[in-house]
């Protein structure tokens, strides 16, 4: 009899994925915690609720400098991987040319470099040339860093719709470049996009490449670190990752939802 | 100034293929005249050639060889954003993020027409393809059939002087490319501008073009109207790949001008020169139409001129029935009889006779 065959309890599925996500999202969830406590060590039980913390950030003008020098090097470098891996892309999906495979696998190759070590050969190489180290610096380092994303996303969305779409504005009377701005690019925005918001976050909390290349000017992530030495200091910082965290979230299921939707009008007009 | 409308002369290309030295010839030596007004079609098999001239007609691709002339103006060197042509693709290529009205008004707009002169050239061309009201979809909001008309209106309204057509009804399912067949070739009587179709289905092809131009890898074997294109196939592919039919090895016994006696299926019979003429003792292949042959029951002794076989597959297709009759010679023939009260129906394993009028039996030189 089937049906007195007993159930545990909880599967065995189940249990695996109450437990990735305890340990994936716990550690966030006190981070949270922590940020509303009215304590400055980090330790259970509770104390009272607050929200001072998050009001000292404001008040703090060096963290909040960092913070925007992290959103201008994320925007700056993020708008130039995005614009330069697309044509990548273009070349990589529309073009056919000599050395196309030795293209692509150079072009993906820092993709694979641990970020640790571009960080350095930028250093050296920097150093060699004479660019000071900046935000200038950095930003270049995350503009590589990002180039073969930017780039990939782009290209699933090109290679996701026919090129008779480009021929077809060509045949309407659209020179080469006209059919890229009225065609290609529109067709292809909600790629660009996801590729720009990806980038976005991969340089807005990068620290290894950042940590080499910063000068004068902290980046925030290396801001945050160099705040670990105060201890006072600890829930100013657990406020703030806090917050960064949940407009990183948001920006993830903002790309996420955005690829969908390209994915899922490229279906239907397949 | 010369009464074509598309002129092809001496074209040629070849694709590099990739990773390989030697080149991929997909069109080789094309001599082609198309008249202003007609329905032309390019037919073969895939990889015949038949898209790459027309994708060279439209300016997607550049001849390697030869010249190609529109409206008697050499094109070589004319992009195709600037050639009198528009092209209807086989996936549609609509626009997605574009409603269909600005699917359909987006050469108008690429050319400067101002908005009041677009709006009722849209809603005309929309009209044309009886899709009136559609124009504030999008087109992932239509169906297959439906986006192939928006795709044949965005086409249109440009007036082009040769509307080139990319298998356009491929992706449809039978009955809706029927009604389409009909619908495109009534699409062309009233705009009258020049079609060229492309298209691998002989049927389609016969049923709708003014003149068919048969394509086999990259060469251009035979221009004609349908009916002399299937009554007349300038070669065995064509006779092979226009409608079904039979070919007998067969030997030339006497030759004359116009007819010949052959020896086939170890009868002599007589049969018309097709493509050519062989002397005597050569070997041709002769063909016949399964339709142009009739059956008979065989009653016994051998009647003149009558070949004698056995029924051995017996299909029912409605109007008509399929027979495959296997010859003593051992070689087997198709024929098709239309049913009607008159006509006795045969069996599997049925004795049967069979005869066509020496005027439908062809010698074909290889």
């Amino acid at each position: 009899m089937q049906a007195s065959r007993a159930r545990p309890l909880v599967s065995f599925g189940g249990l695996y994925f109450g437990l990735a996500a305890a340990f994936l999202y716990l550690p966030i969830l006190l981070l949270i915690l922590f940020s509303f406590n009215d304590s400055r060590t980090l330790v259970f039980p509770l104390r009272e609720f607050t929200t001072r913390w998050y009001a000292e950030l404001l008040h703090s003008p060096e963290l909040l400098r960092s913070l925007g020098n992290s959103l201008w090097v994320g925007l700056l470098s993020s708008l130039v991987a995005t614009l330069l891996g697309t044509m990548a892309a273009i070349a990589i999906v529309r073009f056919r040319f000599r050395l196309q495979g030795l293209f692509m696998a150079v072009s993906t190759i820092p993709l694979v470099i641990p970020s640790v070590v571009l960080g350095v050969a930028l250093l050296l190489v920097f150093a060699q040339f004479g660019v000071p180290l900046s935000l200038l610096a950095v930003g270049i380092g995350h503009t590589i860093l990002n180039i073969p994303y930017a780039m990939l996303i782009v290209a699933a969305r090109l290679a996701g719709f026919s090129n008779h779409l480009e021929e077809a504005g060509m045949d309407l009377g659209l020179t080469y470049w006209g059919t890229l701005l009225r065609v290609t690019l529109p067709i292809s925005a909600p790629a660009l996009l996801a590729a720009f918001l990806s980038s976005f976050t991969t340089s807005f909390d990068e620290f290894a490449v950042a940590f080499f290349l910063v000068g004068t000017e902290a980046t925030l992530p290396v801001y945050l670190y160099s705040q670990l030495r105060f201890p006072s200091r600890l829930p100013l910082v657990v406020a703030l990752t806090a917050l960064v965290m949940v407009t990183s979230i948001l920006i993830v299921l903002g790309t996420e939802w955005l690829q969908r939707r390209s994915l899922s009008t490229r279906r239907r007009s397949a | 100034m010369s009464q074509f409308s598309v002129e092809l002369r001496g074209v040629c290309k070849t694709f590099p293929e990739r990773g390989e030295r030697q080149e991929l010839a997909a069109v080789q030596d094309l001599n082609l005249q198309i008249r202003a007004g007609e329905f032309f079609t390019l037919l073969g098999p895939s990889g015949c050639g038949k898209s790459t001239t027309l994708r060279m007609i439209a300016g997607f691709e550049t001849p390697t060889a030869g010249q190609i002339r529109i409206q008697d103006q050499a094109m070589n060197a004319v992009p195709a954003y600037r050639r009198p042509v528009n092209m209807v693709f086989q996936d549609y290529a609509l626009f997605p993020h574009l409603t269909v009205a600005q699917n359909v008004e987006f050469g108008l707009k690429v050319k400067g027409v101002p908005k009041e002169q677009r709006d009722p050239a849209v809603k005309e061309a929309l009209e044309l393809v009886q899709l009136p009201g559609h124009g504030d979809r999008k087109p992932e909001e239509l169906s297959g059939g439906q986006q192939q008309r928006v795709a044949l209106a965005r086409a249109l309204i440009n007036r082009p002087a040769v509307l080139l057509l990319d298998e356009p009804l491929g992706a449809l399912d039978l009955k809706l490319r029927k009604a389409m067949q009909f619908e495109l070739k009534q699409i062309q009587s009233q705009v009258g501008c020049t079609f060229v179709y492309v298209t691998h289905d002989q049927e389609e092809a016969l049923k709708m073009s003014d003149r068919v131009a048969v394509m086999s890898q990259g060469w251009l074997l035979q221009v004609g109207n349908p009916s002399s294109i299937y009554e007349k196939p300038a070669t065995r592919f064509v006779a092979d790949f226009i409608g079904e039919t039979n070919f007998l090895s067969a030997r030339v016994l006497k030759a004359s001008n116009g007819s010949v006696l052959v020896e086939a299926a170890g009868r002599e019979m007589l049969a018309q020169w097709l493509n050519g003429h062989a002397k005597v003792g050569e070997d041709v292949t002769l063909t016949v139409r399964p339709e142009r042959i009739s059956l008979f029951t065989a009653n016994g002794g051998h009647r003149k001129g009558r070949l004698h076989g056995v029924a051995q597959d017996v299909t029912y297709l409605g109007t008509d029935t399929l027979y495959r009759v296997g010859l003593e010679s051992g070689e087997g023939l198709l024929v098709r009889v239309q049913n009607s009260s008159g006509v006795p129906r045969f069996s599997s394993g049925d004795q049967v006779e069979l005869s066509w009028d020496p005027a439908d039996a062809q010698a074909l030189v290889e």
